[in-house]
């Protein structure tokens, strides 16, 4: 127990009255976009980045060293000399097919980058983070080059979210499946539209479909582009299950087309143009 | 010196906070290591430094981890370690049982701040409440076990001093 005289315990009440206050201010300033609270947010950011991005590297290393200790625990069984050899040989393995994967990840994006040019730029994912609250990631790029609220971010096969906050190195961008997410979507073969939203899970939702409207359980769900974000064309979702309900409305869910807890690398639409373009080829499907 | 702690304390908890989002999305979803140091500072510091470590914490949380609302973090969290220096005045709360206690009753209240403000702000929710639970006990117990682990590291250092 600390004991505080009544001249302490009123310049607590002060203090606390003004560091809440400040930050209702910083509140209203964010929802309102202001300038002053974007800084601060920006010069926060940009203060702890080294931390951030050495923590990054660091979870990464942990996990691949997890990686590792489990591959030695599921050979331990066999000899020396071919648990190293084949150590190592798994390592190289693995090596080559992350640096395959990259480079496939890379090829699209550069594909995709050269049918945008010079309307994306590609970024690095730093934070990630998928809560029933939030859904969101920050990348590696900033107002400086070029990012700003509102632009439309993809990935190989689709859509990922769009951009809700910038600073000068860092961008937050919103993803699909957060609770305040929404997207103008059409389903490709009947071209019924309806609304898509996020629930805070690994799933979303199409809404506002008319009951009328012909949708299926496969049917593949894009960005219709009627709000501007996304360009028109844009993969969102495959319809995974549709229930009726009592009051004569439908439930209809989607699982989305990217998986986006394992995204690292995306495009960062600097103009709505081109969406057509971006379509891996074997989700191209005619018209009716 | 204190000034130094301070800064540690919440770099600590920022780092092994984005290292967690790194390494398993599913842990950094039940772990909220940003909020240790608001329960450290207020069940074995002062008010004062209890409700700046919740402001300052809570402001990188929200630059690095939230998205849409800068300061509502910083926000809920000067109020938390107001409340919690507080009631560190008047009780004696740094043991095994008060720190899982206010660990748990912390990051519970934490929850509850954040869906009043969102409905305030018109955000919508998503549906954490099991999820909010799970925070709460796992908080509950990383208060246990770390303050524990500082306990240890103090003895051992006042120990090896004389």
């Amino acid at each position: 127990m600390r004991s505080a005289g009544p001249a302490k315990t009123r310049q607590n009440v002060l203090l606390l009255v003004a560091l809440l206050f400040a930050q209702l201010l910083l509140m209203t300033g964010s929802l309102r976009r202001s300038s002053g609270a974007t800084h601060l947010e920006s010069w926060t950011m940009t203060l702890t980045s080294p931390l951030v991005s050495v923590a990054a590297l660091f979870g990464g290393g942990i996990d691949s060293v997890m990686d590792d200790v489990a591959a030695l625990v599921r050979a331990s069984g066999r000899s020396a000399r071919l648990e190293r050899e084949n150590r190592i040989l798994r390592t190289e393995l693995r090596r080559a097919r992350e640096s395959m994967a990259e480079n496939e990840r890379l090829r699209h994006l550069m594909l995709m980058r050269e049918a945008l040019a010079p309307s994306a730029i590609g970024a690095g994912v730093v934070v990630s983070r998928h809560t029933s609250t939030e859904r969101m990631l920050v990348l590696d790029r900033g107002s400086k080059d070029g990012v700003r609220i509102d632009q439309a971010v993809v990935a190989w096969g689709g859509a990922i979210g769009r951009v809700i906050e910038v600073g000068t190195s860092h961008a937050k961008v919103r993803l699909l499946t957060d609770p305040n997410s929404g997207i103008a979507g059409i389903v490709q073969r009947s071209r019924a539209q309806g609304m898509v939203q996020g629930i805070g899970t690994d799933t979303l939702k199409y809404v506002f479909v008319s009951r009328l409207e012909d949708v299926i359980h496969g049917d593949r769900t894009v960005a219709s582009g009627a709000v501007g974000i996304f360009p028109r064309g844009f993969g969102i979702g495959r319809v995974s299950s549709i229930q009726e309900k009592p009051n004569g409305s439908r439930e209809i869910e989607l699982v989305p087309e990217i998986d986006y807890r394992k995204v690292e690398e995306v495009l960062i639409l600097l103009e709505p143009e081109g969406g057509e373009w971006l379509l891996p080829p074997g989700l191209m499907e005619p018209e009716p | 010196m204190k000034a130094l702690n301070f800064l540690l304390a919440i770099g600590a908890a920022v780092f092994l906070q984005a290292s967690l989002g790194n390494l398993s999305d599913t842990l950094a979803r039940y772990v909220d290591l940003t909020l240790l140091p608001v329960v450290w500072y207020g069940i074995s510091g002062t008010q004062r430094s209890a409700m700046l470590v919740g402001c300052t914490v809570g402001l990188v949380h929200d630059a690095w981890f939230r998205v849409g609302v800068f300061g509502i973090t910083g926000f809920k969290r000067t109020l938390l370690g107001w409340a919690l220096g507080g009631l560190g005045r008047r009780f004696d709360l740094n043991h095994f049982v008060g720190r899982f206690a206010i660990g748990f009753a912390v990051a519970l209240a934490d929850g509850i701040l954040d869906i009043g403000l969102r409905r305030l702000m018109d955000l919508t929710l998503g549906s954490g409440w099991s999820e909010m639970f799970v925070r709460a006990g796992t908080t509950g117990l990383l208060a246990v076990v770390g303050f524990g682990l500082i306990d240890r590291f103090r003895r051992t250092d006042r120990g090896r001093l004389g």
